[in-house]
């Protein structure tokens, strides 16, 4: 059975029931089960990393892990630890089941990273789906949060319908719903043994996964939950369930279906182009700054998009590097909207902070600098990656759209820096000093300047776990 | 004779023998019922329509079905007459799968047990529908008592079950009543027995679990608006569950129709008769439960008695 | 044997549509239970007699009554307004209609030739325990895990205080 291979996994759980039990007996002492839940994130991470290089098939067939995977932890990881270090200062006073829920989620992403089959995919992908609505409510008396909360809930049960169709005509046509067997049969059927009906199942999951990335025209659920879900969710939702989801995606496109990737690569290449223009497009428009993140992540799936189209070892590197250098801009990012306050995200609220607190400023400008990709941060290292990856691979028109779309993004993301150094504030208030939202200011500063500098290290581990 | 025709006509023949039986025993229940009250309270009861008020319930009987049938006028006519049909009908199933004595049951199906919890699943329905189309709030209170009253003990009921499982190693009850043939299961099973007694009292809306029908408060609950042969459906169907019960608990825990000397079907009688006197020992003796008490006891101590009934089973197995 | 399946297939779907145009949210919701009555079918047609009963008493005797407890609790007794066909919900059913057409066409051919040869199930009590504790171990644990998270969902969404 070979049940050590999710050892992170099982104290996972272990934690998560420990944070139930500590919230019953002792109601709502955040710092203390936020602290807890730490301890048990860095065992678990302590494990994941002594167990890095150990590849196994485990439960019966029902996850194949490889350090890979366990690169895609190590985003998760982060992600989960950032996003308890921002709850200490952001929330004043919520129930201790927060923290349950980001634990439930972190397993949910774990295992969507490993699982080897559709079905056990599914069932992780709920648990992801089921905490992130957790998280997302977790302040339901507030303005939006039930709107944000039910939306995601309608959309997130919606999309997961499509993958399970997907998933049951799929083990209609192929007897079977192990990735890897079913990889085995699509070789040995041959190009001439591709039916419809794998085009259908194919279309099904796409469906699917596109709702969980948001990709155009599967992005409407984007935008709401962005702007009523608490800022520090925010984050997290765009840099680990993101990452999850391109997870899956190589998990069944890319393993599942390898033997013949140009029957889905039209799809995704479509899927690309679209989610680039629209999302930068829509950008423009949008003077919220939670709003305006909110579509500049499906602009940033766009991006990874491209890589995904380009199959090679190369491109999967880079996902995971456009993905780990993303989670630290989109958490300094929230970590600076959380400080000056959720409901003072507009464009306006952002005027003349360069006066009132000059490192806010600066460091707002550093991340929005990042996200367009500028040389010298990590924003920049990631796309080239990406483009790299797919110049590589003859997929020349992709490159150019990319660029082109680098450029329109320029203008929404360098506003922010315009306004905050250009403009008169209305009002001037001081923002107070919150010791740990700034704390993860300063990591995802440090990082992304590591990355964007000395990419080559950090590149080179993600080459050799593939 | 051709095969297929005589096994439709022995089967035929079965199931007319297990319903008349049954009804018969049902209508005569509201006889014992008034008796042992009776006696419980020092009275006579019922000694007018012949000897003893034997005849009794074929004069409640002959009343209940020339009164006049009135359906109000707001009603949701479809569900309202549907209501007592589902009630009176899932009543009577459980008998399609009790064995009455070795030789003699409708049909053994390999998962019994399930088929008695779908069943009491459905009968929900039943009350819930005569609740809701009456249109009055009596029957609309009853119905929404009834229902959730039924849903928390069929938890409780089902766990119980699952103790019966994992003792008896099957799902079907002929094999479970086989599989009682050296000790009863009441013995092994006494935790999952009290439960399971306590679920039944509940599930049967029986004192001291009658609230959907506290007439103190509700009138009749749900079949307030029910009148004639509609409302004697529900007062039949009552008892019906009431014999279904008492079946069901004689087959599952008190060793079905095993018992030496007398031929099972008489040992099945009388087990099951005891089991009936008890229940009806227990209606007029026991004050009524307030209702957040009766949710209460079925979730805060029968669910964790019954899982900690299946966690002793469960060992017991495994040791012994 | 054939035809009775047939027909319970035309029944599943007649219930799926009345659950759709219902008028009145409890009747929608007892045609709701009679689909998942008619689905349960399907599973004793397919011999395994288990989760055929598990259908109805999770379906009709958990879900459904709690369906019918919320529509009672909010009084969503009131008839919902006629169907209109605006331009969007008919471009949304042809929409619908095409994709379910290409399901159609892509499923029929595809199964036509990769000819199942089916796997063999132990759907009984015995062989789904088997199933459940060592093949399926995994997704088993996963979603107790699953409806743990949804347990406490309900209690944080349903409780006074924030």
């Amino acid at each position: 059975m070979n049940a050590h291979i999710l050892l992170p996994e099982i104290i996972l759980s272990i934690t998560a029931a420990l944070v139930l039990i500590i919230e019953f007996l002792t109601p709502r002492r955040l710092q203390f089960i936020g602290t807890v839940t730490i301890l048990g994130i860095l065992l678990a991470l302590f494990y994941d990393l002594s167990m890095f290089r150990n590849a196994g098939i485990g439960f019966y067939g029902m996850v194949k892990v490889g350090p890979f995977d366990r690169m895609f932890d190590l985003i998760f990881f982060i992600g989960a630890i950032l996003l308890i270090l921002l709850s200490f200062d952001y929330f004043v006073e919520i129930s201790g089941e927060f923290y349950f829920f980001l634990i439930t989620s972190l397993i949910g992403m774990m295992l969507l990273a490993k699982s080897s089959d559709l079905f056990m995919l599914f069932l992780s992908l709920e648990t992801l789906s089921f905490s992130l609505l957790g998280l997302i409510g977790i302040l339901k008396r507030k303005e939006f949060v039930a709107e944000a909360t039910l939306k995601y809930f309608v959309l997130a049960a919606f999309s997961s319908a499509f993958f399970l169709f997907g998933i049951i005509l799929t083990y209609v046509i192929f007897q079977t719903t192990n990735i890897s067997e079913i990889s085995n049969k699509l070789f040995a059927a041959g190009l001439t043994g591709i039916k419809p009906g794998i085009i259908v199942t194919l279309v099904l999951l796409t469906v699917g996964l596109a709702f969980k990335i948001a990709a155009i025209p599967f992005h409407m659920w984007t935008p709401d939950v962005y702007e009523g879900a608490p800022a520090p969710v925010v984050a997290f939702l765009s840099a680990g369930p993101k990452a999850a989801g391109f997870a899956i995606i190589l998990k069944t496109l890319l393993s599942g279906y390898q033997a013949h990737p140009e029957i889905w690569k039209g799809i995704v290449t479509y899927l690309a182009v679209f989610t680039m223009f629209w999302g930068n497009l829509a950008a423009l428009k949008t003077r919220n700054l939670k709003r305006m993140l909110a579509y500049s992540t499906i602009a940033h799936a766009g991006y990874v998009l491209v890589a995904i189209v380009s199959v090679n070892q190369e491109a999967y590197a880079a996902i995971v590097f456009y993905m780990l250098s993303y989670t630290f801009m989109v958490f300094g990012a929230f970590a600076i909207i959380s400080m000056i306050g959720d409901s003072h995200s507009n464009l306006e609220d952002y005027a003349g902070l360069s006066r009132t607190s000059p490192l806010l400023a600066f460091m707002m400008a550093i991340f929005m600098i990042s996200m367009t990709g500028i040389p010298t941060t990590s924003g920049f290292i990631s796309k080239f990656y990406v483009f790299m990856s797919a110049a590589k691979t003859n997929h020349i028109w992709l490159v150019i759209f990319g660029f082109i779309n680098g450029a329109i993004s320029a203008y929404y993301y360098l506003r922010v820096v315009v306004y905050m150094y250009m403009m008169d504030a209305r009002e001037e208030h001081a923002v107070p000093y919150f010791p740990f939202l700034r704390s993860v200011m300063w990591i995802a500063v440090i990082f992304i300047f590591y990355l964007g500098l000395f990419p080559q290290k950090v590149f080179e581990i993600i080459v050799s776990t593939l | 004779m051709n095969p297929v025709f005589r096994d439709v006509l022995i089967t035929g023949v079965k199931i007319a023998i297990v319903i008349g039986g049954m009804l018969g025993v049902v209508a005569y229940l509201t006889l014992m019922e008034r008796k042992v009250v009776a006696y419980i309270q020092e009275r006579l009861g019922p000694n007018r329509v012949g000897p003893w008020g034997l005849l009794q319930p074929i004069a409640d009987g002959i009343k209940l079905f020339f009164k006049e049938d009135v359906i109000p006028a707001h009603v949701d006519k479809v569900l309202y007459v549907i209501a007592p049909m589902i009630v009176m009908t899932m009543a009577v199933m459980p008998f399609v799968i009790i064995p009455f004595s070795k030789r003699f049951y409708l049909s053994d199906i390999n998962v019994g047990i399930l088929l008695l919890l779908a069943i009491s699943g459905i009968n929900t329905y039943g009350v819930l529908l005569a609740g809701l189309s009456s249109n009055s709030k009596y029957s609309m209170i009853g119905g929404l008592r009834v229902a959730s009253q039924l849903i928390s003990y069929e938890v409780a009921l089902a766990l119980a079950f699952v103790g019966i499982v994992l003792w008896s190693g099957s799902m079907s009850l002929v094999k479970i009543v086989e599989a009682q043939h050296t000790i009863w299961n009441i013995v092994p099973q006494i935790i999952g027995f009290i439960v399971f007694f306590i679920a039944a009292l509940a599930e049967l809306n029986r004192i001291p679990f009658d609230l959907p029908e506290a007439e103190a408060e509700l009138v009749a609950g749900y079949h307030t608006e029910y009148s004639s042969m509609k409302f004697a459906l529900f007062y039949l169907g009552e008892y019906a569950n009431l014999t279904a019960m008492s079946a069901i608990i004689t087959t599952v825990y008190l060793g079905g129709w095993q018992g030496p000397w007398l031929p099972g079907f008489v040992w099945f009688a009388i087990k099951m008769f005891i089991v009936l006197f008890v229940f009806m020992w227990i209606r007029w003796t026991y004050p009524r439960f307030r209702f957040d008490q009766l949710i209460g006891v079925g979730w805060k101590l029968l669910v964790p008695l019954a899982l900690l009934n299946i966690a002793i089973t469960a060992i017991l197995r495994i040791y012994i | 044997m054939k035809v009775i399946f047939y027909v319970n297939a035309f029944f599943s779907l007649v219930f799926a549509l009345g659950v759709l145009f219902g008028k009145n949210p409890l009747r929608s919701a007892l045609s709701l239970l009679l689909f998942f009555i008619s689905i349960s079918l399907y599973f004793f047609f397919a011999g395994s007699d288990y989760l055929g009963f598990v259908q109805i008493i999770v379906y009709a005797g958990g879900i459904i009554v709690l369906i019918a407890f919320v529509i009672i609790i909010l009084g969503l007794r009131r008839e919902s307004p006629d169907f209109d066909i605006s331009l969007r919900s008919f471009v949304g059913i042809i929409l619908l209609a095409l994709f379910a057409l290409g399901v159609l066409y892509g499923m029929g051919k595809s199964i036509l030739h990769f000819v199942p040869q089916s796997p063999y199930f132990d759907t009984s009590v015995a062989g789904i325990g088997d199933a459940i504790f060592s093949r399926y171990l995994l997704p088993f644990e996963v979603a107790s895990i699953l409806l743990l998270v949804g347990v406490v969902l309900a209690f944080i969404f349903a409780k006074k205080e924030v």
